[in-house]
């Protein structure tokens, strides 16, 4: 039952993040008047500048989907190499020097680190070495960097099991090389454990995205964000605005929530089959 | 089909796994506010307050607070609305906005080449520490705000202009000039005289007004207390206390709870809400509350006449005064707004709705390749509202618009360094010039500090004669005339002049509109009405 309500869940977020913003008209621009509540015209309502919120809603959930399906992602890049690398020198002083780093960055909460990050460059654009980076790429770059422990941690834990199971002697007996191993025997091993994993970490994505935009440190203006909306629709509760926080909110929900369950049945599944 | 393990585990029921967590916040999350409403509902918070104000304190809800709460550094409302109280001038805005003496004593001599001004001081007033009030603390506060590295707001006012200031005796002080200036009337009036072992601190304000500052929590309160000595009339009020809400809506809800007495910058969005409520009044003033609005003429795009016309020209002046004023604002023009000196209330070199042809005909002629720039706000809500609107109004033309929001201290630094292409805030000028706005004008003049590349000599000899004249109506015929230059040159063009907003209980006597129209709010003025 709870698979089928997260992949309903997950799907819908899915499908207004993809097709929403095809649909509806542009986020930014001045459609109707201000706190319109919801009509055919505009099924979400408007919000406190007269702006089509299913279209600013859509627009969000897709940055949201984005943002975080790119920091995951290139969190996966890093970590799994460093992972794989660390469990081949299993004991020795790369694997204890990769653990070591990644325990240090585990000392901070994950999005107090990425809170952390972002404040400290201040919030917009930067030039890092000449290259133009905007705030969104630093988003991603940061919420990744809060992943890269985690996600490394479970690659090297699975790869050592995988190393030193009987399988991988007898390859090694075979003449099969080391990198051959890692990358075409013990990497495809791991990948289930991870892709667990991925959809929990999504939700954490989507959340910490969420948080950002909330607080300011997202997506700028006049672009919208799931959490920017609801953050500017805090004020409007006074005037009776009830779909202005609410529909964008239960839209978060839905993301969180889908991720959460499509990703806790998955990593069901898993043990189950290893249980067998 | 065989069960799953860990379900056929009994002690599995008790455990909350991420499922029944979530199950379990929804259901919070769903009956809590309806929890809370129940428990809040049936109180009288009228009968409340009149119980509260038994304490004879007064509670003000603001916006923010100031890191440095030295009123000589600064001019914003932040610092100025906590300070009104505390600190006095050497002269005073009466009930008609004329300036009177306060601290001095009659009118300043001025000698016949107009370059030195002679003030002489009370003998009866004292600092809130029992210290008599001395020419001696009137140099102090002056040699501040014009040391460099204090980083005073006021330097721009002062620093072309005044040479020498000197104690005669302990309450004499002679003020040498460059050249005439006859607005250093309204900076006396303005600047606030503070004893001259506090001119330097940025965490004390020792003044010289009805209350003095007892105590305060860095961003969060401040509390005030009457000044026993005061040589004036005292405060009606035991104490003054200020509270931060940053949050517009918590200062409002605040409010309607009795928590507070009065709020400022009460959001516009929520202006119906504060006239639906019986117990609260709104009040919206004409006060010199600036939309400052700079295009840096030194660099690309703005650098184009026909580029700035066609921005000027199709910008959302009725979107801005409509979706985020709430319809409480006049059309802008040129810099110079309704409740100033220099007002032109038949300035109409824009309309209300984008003139779209006109502007791209603008652009057809624009030699500029850029069709696009980048706006810089402040970080408010209502900064970003702006920004939104006019960026949603010119992408009609094909003008692709960057927003950026900078925090007080990058804005300023963008501005004085010139890294900017289109800069944009919202700004109380009344503190620091009365019913007049002189700093949102400097940047027009090509010899200021802060120019933002307009040359224009005839402008520059207009505005010199500003600084210069000591006659007002002059002046007002002076800036009503460089108001309409800087407008068609499409060099500042605010989209428009809103009213301040402003919410109190109707436990407490109103405030002062003409106060209001120099930003004051004159809290010690103010009575309870149960009282």
């Amino acid at each position: 039952m709870a698979d089928r309500v997260g992949t309903a869940l997950l799907g819908a977020f899915v499908l207004l993040a993809v097709v929403g913003p095809v649909l509806a008209g542009s986020p930014t621009a001045l459609v109707g008047d201000v706190l319109e509540p919801p009509s055919w015209a505009h099924p979400f309502g408007t919000d406190s500048l007269g702006r089509d919120l299913f279209a600013r809603t859509a627009d969000g959930a897709r940055t949201s989907l984005v943002v975080s399906t790119a920091a995951v992602a290139l969190a996966l890049l890093v970590a799994v190499p460093a992972g794989l690398a660390a469990a081949r020198a299993h004991g020795r002083w790369p694997d204890q020097a990769v653990m070591r780093v990644v325990e240090s960055t585990q000392v901070v909460p994950q999005f107090v680190l990425v809170v952390l990050l972002l404040g400290l460059g201040g919030a917009g654009p930067v030039q890092v070495l000449g290259v133009h980076v905007s705030t969104t790429a630093r988003i991603v770059a940061c919420i990744a960097l809060g992943f890269v422990p985690f996600f490394a941690r479970i690659a090297r834990a699975s790869a050592v099991v995988e190393l030193e199971s009987e399988y991988v002697e007898a390859l090694r007996v075979a003449g099969v090389g080391e990198r051959e191993l890692l990358v075409r025997d013990v990497a495809p091993n791991v990948a289930p454990v991870l892709g667990a994993q991925v959809l929990l970490a999504l939700a954490i994505a989507v959340f910490a995205e969420g948080g950002l935009s909330f607080l300011g440190l997202g997506v700028p203006a006049p672009h919208p964000t799931l959490g920017n909306l609801i953050a500017e629709a805090g004020g409007q509760l006074l005037d009776g605005a009830w779909w202005y926080a609410l529909i964008p909110g239960l839209v978060l929900v839905a993301g969180i929530t889908g991720c959460n369950l499509v990703g806790d049945a998955a990593a069901d599944r898993l043990v189950r089959s290893d249980l067998r | 089909m065989t069960p799953s393990p860990l379900r056929a585990d009994p002690s599995a029921r008790a455990t909350i796994d991420r499922r029944r967590f979530l199950g379990l916040a929804l259901g919070a999350a769903v009956s809590g506010p309806a929890l809370l409403g129940a428990c809040g509902a049936g109180t009288d918070t009228s009968a409340r307050v009149v119980r509260r104000h038994q304490d004879g304190i007064l509670r003000i809800g603001v916006a923010g607070a100031p890191s440095n709460i030295n009123p000589l550094d600064s001019g914003s409302e932040l610092t100025r609305w906590l300070a009104e109280p505390i600190v006095e001038t050497l002269y005073a805005y009466d009930a008609d906005l004329r300036s009177v003496p306060l601290l001095a004593v009659g009118e300043p001599e001025v000698s016949a080449d107009e370059l030195t001004w002679t003030v002489r001081l009370r003998d009866d007033v004292t600092f809130h520490g029992g210290d008599p009030l001395t020419a001696h603390d009137v140099v102090a506060s002056l040699d501040h705000i014009l040391d460099l590295s204090s980083g005073s707001e006021w330097i721009t006012y002062l620093l072309d202009y005044v040479q020498t200031f000197e104690a005669l005796d302990d309450r004499t002080v002679a003020i040498g000039l460059v050249r005439p200036y006859g607005l250093l009337r309204s900076h006396l009036t303005n600047l606030p005289i503070t004893h001259r072992d506090a001119v330097d601190r940025r965490d004390a304000i020792v003044g010289t007004g009805p209350y003095r500052l007892e105590r305060f929590t860095p961003g969060q309160s401040f509390t005030l207390v009457r000044h026993p000595e005061y040589h004036g009339e005292p405060g009606a009020f035991e104490g003054i206390e200020f509270t931060v809400f940053t949050d517009g809506a918590t200062r409002l809800v605040s409010l309607r709870q009795g928590k507070v007495d009065l709020i400022t910058s009460v959001p516009y969005q929520n202006l119906r809400a504060v006239e639906g409520d019986d117990d609260l009044a709104l009040v919206l003033a004409d006060s010199p509350l600036d939309v400052l609005t700079y295009v840096n003429l030194l660099a690309e795009p703005f650098s184009d006449a026909h580029f700035r016309r066609a921005v000027a020209l199709s910008m959302d002046r009725a979107g801005v005064r409509d979706r985020v004023f709430g319809g409480h604002a006049t059309i802008g023009q040129g810099p110079i707004g309704p409740a100033e000196r220099g007002w032109d209330p038949d300035l109409a070199v824009y309309d209300a709705e984008p003139d779209l042809d006109a502007a791209r005909a603008e652009l057809e002629q624009a030699t500029t390749e850029r069709r696009g720039f980048r706006i810089t706000v402040g970080t408010s809500q209502l900064g970003k509202e702006i920004a939104s609107v006019l960026a949603a109004g010119w992408a009609t033309v094909g003008l692709d618009v960057e927003i950026e929001q900078l925090a007080g201290g990058p804005w300023s630094s963008a501005w004085l360094a010139n890294e900017y292409e289109l800069l944009m805030n919202t700004f109380q000028s009344g503190f620091t010039s009365g019913p007049a706005n002189y700093l949102t004008l400097a940047p027009a003049h090509s010899r200021n500090l802060l120019s933002c590349g307009y040359v224009d000599p005839e402008l520059d000899g207009w505005l010199d004669r500003v600084w210069e004249t000591d006659h007002d109506d002059e002046r007002a015929g002076l800036l009503r005339q460089v108001s309409a230059r800087l407008a068609e040159e499409a060099v500042m063009f605010p989209p428009v002049y809103p009213r301040a907003a402003f919410a109190q209980r109707r436990e407490l006597t109103p405030l002062d509109p003409e106060q209001l129209r120099i930003s004051r709010l004159a809290p010690h003025e103010l009575r309870f009405t149960s009282s």
